[in-house]
């Protein structure tokens, strides 16, 4: 009995040590404090110094340009926010006071100086301070012609964001779309223009004289791809599909089956299109090689699938489709027929235009909710369904920019009784709307943002 | 020891010898003993592995901070920036101090802007958009062209009674708390998940203290536009004295960006002091058993 009761007590020693033992390694309490908020850095632009041979058309381009600049900078409002300074009372820049920009909490200074060249040459030279540093950060010397000034300007814009942030900005993007300005009542005449993305410098690329729809331009630049609605009788019309060059304007029709030939979004290799036909009967997505013309099939369902959108590694591709009785947003694999379909939403009454961001892991889209569209966001896979556009007219036709940080689209408002007016509009990726990027250019559809 | 051994194995010998058997109860009582023995043994082993499993499964999920999913079963009715703006009693952002002197502040926003702020006032009081023709049951093709060729039509004022602005009630009076609490409901956010047994109320306790933590550091957590890209994260260990004041702040895990860990132990210091500590916890925060993971 007394060996039995020694025993005992040895094993409840034994368990009690190392009890205490494994209380002591659990270790210190780990507790989340979550994702930082954005620090704003503050920035100013000032007006240029700009020497006295310079004429006075000169003067107003390089004070243009610097506009421009604090233009660019204020998209970003998220990141920066612009004060305004004096006008300078010099024609040399001065030495930078970085003691006294730090006691106004400035971050970044930027200085624009301006003499004139050879010619109509201007030579620019843009100096970026980091104030907190206490040194020079970047400058930008550039030669420009009063004409190629704003390109310069964003193209400056673009190097200090970069520098600043350390990735690319939308600053040399551009936008294209469809207008109907050339309309003629009651004749309808729809073309596609090309605008930088903030809505200035705009380019007519097409000249058909028809209905041109959906453009959707190569990741090169170099090509143009849109659908066409040609003329006749109405039970009669095609949509034919057209490529156009884009330097040389040589157009030729690619596609005209029977029925529609839309939707079409190039592949990312630029050898290839993805596009909606129903010459079958029933709406399908195939793949078109550009060179020899043939088909493959991506979908192949009895409902109805059209509206494709690739991400740029070409590995997902998201469409609109019925094949759940409602038009809903599927995905799935473009390298294979029918391959891996996902169903991503759920709810809505008709959900249209899905678009991917640039990294393919979002999906921005319109639904119709009583009495208009409006647009919102998914991830790729399905969940975080959020809600961007609310009592902002009728939004549709959503595109992502370059570097996924804005949404551009189309909103319809009303202008009397009888008349809505269509603009683009930029928000950013949360739904905060920055305002229109087109005014009375006619009504302005179907966005799609590039930065080539 | 010997002696009693030899004295049992002598009873066993002269059993043997003499057919004479020990009684039965004798056999049965030592019997009982050793299985005794062995079950309690097994039962004190048996808490020792699973504690120290639970304890390990503890300090990994002690992140007071856990994810909820909401599934959607309709399409959201409030925008994502509303949602953003319902207060969670935390300050939204460090106020801008303009610039004094010759410095005014910035008038270049986008022309634009100013236009849509006006044109949703119009809106508001205006006709609501409207699709004049009925949905038909046809094809899919059909319900697009549908929806491409909507026309605008505009109800007659007259016979409209004015809209209420959402923000009203029945009784027209502004944001109601009802409303505050939907939107609050309406909101996806990252919960709080407390961990305690009913055997542990220490921990339960030290728990529900360092869940209020992290709405305390959170506003002074700001980081530049180029950091915040880099998707870091580093471990702050604190020490608190009883009046809940850090005492003493080092980095338990670094980031590898010195500009990153210096903000987060500012946004500390920023933070101090927290909520007093009570007696049954105020060991493992005064022992600096409390570590800010930034983010997580």
């Amino acid at each position: 009995m007394q060996s039995i009761l020694t025993l005992f007590f040895l094993m409840f020693t034994i368990s009690y040590s190392l009890k205490t033992n494994a209380e002591e390694n659990a270790g210190p309490t780990v507790v989340a404090v979550g994702e930082a908020n954005l620090d704003k850095d503050k920035m100013i632009i000032q007006d240029p110094y700009s020497q006295n041979n310079l004429s006075e058309a000169q003067k107003r381009a390089v004070l243009e340009m610097t506009k421009l600049l604090r233009n660019d900078f204020s998209f970003y409002q998220k990141k920066f926010y612009l004060v305004e300074a004096l006008p300078n009372n010099t024609l040399v820049r001065p030495a930078t006071n970085f003691d006294y920009w730090a006691q106004k909490n400035v971050h970044y200074l930027v200085t624009v100086a301006a003499e004139k060249e050879k010619g109509d040459q201007i030579k620019l030279t843009v100096i970026l301070d980091d104030i907190k540093a206490k040194k020079q950060r970047s400058m930008q010397t550039k030669m420009s012609s009063i004409a190629t000034i704003r390109k310069i300007g964003h193209e400056i814009s673009d190097a200090f964001y970069r520098d600043i942030v350390g990735k690319e900005s939308i600053f040399k993007s551009k936008i294209i779309f469809v207008s109907d300005r050339n309309s003629r009542s009651p004749r309808v005449v729809k073309e596609v223009y090309m605008m930088d993305y903030d809505g200035k410098n705009v380019v007519q690329l097409t000249s058909q004289g028809g209905i041109a729809i959906s453009p959707s331009m190569s990741l090169d630049g170099k090509s143009l791809v849109y659908s066409m609605i040609s003329s006749g009788e109405i039970r009669k019309r095609n949509h034919n599909l057209y490529l156009q060059d884009i330097k040389s304007h040589e157009t030729k029709i690619i596609s005209q089956k029977e029925g529609i030939n839309s939707g079409a979004i190039f592949m990312p290799t630029g050898k290839s299109i993805a596009l909606t036909l129903t010459m079958s009967g029933n709406a399908e997505i195939y793949e078109m090689n550009l060179e020899n013309k043939e088909l493959r099939k991506i979908t192949n369902h009895f409902a109805s699938d059209v509206d494709p959108s690739v991400t740029p590694d070409g590995s997902l591709m998201t469409f609109l489709s019925d094949r759940a009785g409602k038009a809903m947003i599927y995905t799935l694999d473009p390298r294979g027929e029918e391959k891996e379909v996902k169903r991503i939403s759920y709810v809505g009454q008709f959900n249209a235009t899905p678009r991917f961001s640039p990294d393919g892991k979002e999906i921005v889209f319109s639904s119709w909710l009583e009495n208009s569209f409006d647009l919102f966001r998914i991830s790729s896979t399905g969940d975080n369904l959020v809600r961007l556009t609310k009592n902002f007219g009728s939004n549709e036709d959503p595109t992502y920019s370059n570097d996924g940080e804005f949404i551009a689209f189309t909103s319809q408002r009303i202008i009397s009784r009888v008349k809505a007016e269509q603009n683009i509009y930029i928000m950013d990726r949360d739904g905060d709307i920055l305002g229109a990027i087109t005014a009375g250019f006619g009504n302005c559809t179907s966005p799609r943002w590039y930065n080539f | 020891m010997k002696k009693k051994w030899r004295h049992k194995l002598t009873i066993h010998h002269n059993s043997l010898l003499t057919g004479f058997t020990p009684p039965f109860f004798y056999y049965l009582k030592k019997s009982t003993l050793m299985h005794l023995l062995v079950i309690g043994c097994a039962l004190i082993t048996g808490k020792i592995i699973v504690e120290n499993h639970v304890n390990l499964v503890k300090k990994n999920l002690q992140m007071i901070e856990a994810s909820v999913q909401v599934d959607m079963v309709a399409m959201p009715k409030y925008t994502l920036k509303e949602l953003q703006n319902v207060s969670t009693g935390a300050p939204a952002s460090t106020p801008v101090t303009p610039l004094a002197e010759n410095v005014a502040p910035v008038k270049e926003v986008i022309k634009a802007k100013e236009i849509v702020q006006e044109e949703e006032k119009k809106s508001e009081n205006a006709s609501i958009f409207k699709v004049i023709e009925k949905k038909k049951h046809g094809n899919f093709l059909e319900k697009l062209k549908q929806m491409s060729s909507k026309k605008v039509i505009v109800k007659n004022e007259k016979n409209e009674r004015p809209e209420k602005n959402e923000d009203q009630g029945l009784n027209g009076e502004k944001v109601t708390a009802l409303k505050k609490l939907i939107l609050a409901g309406n909101k996806q956010s990252s919960g709080v998940a407390i961990y305690g047994s009913s055997k542990d109320s220490n921990l339960t306790s030290f728990g529900q203290y360092i869940s209020h933590i992290p709405d305390r550091v959170r506003p002074y957590w700001r980081l530049p536009s180029f950091l915040m890209n880099k998707k870091l994260k580093c471990r702050v260990r604190i020490w608190l004295n009883i009046s809940g004041e850090v005492t003493r702040s080092e980095i338990y895990e670094t980031s590898g960006d010195d500009e990153y860990d210096k903000r987060a132990l500012d946004a500390v210091k920023s933070a101090s002091p927290f909520q007093p500590l009570k007696e049954d916890f105020k060991d493992r925060a005064m022992d600096g058993d409390i570590v800010l993971g930034f983010p997580i």
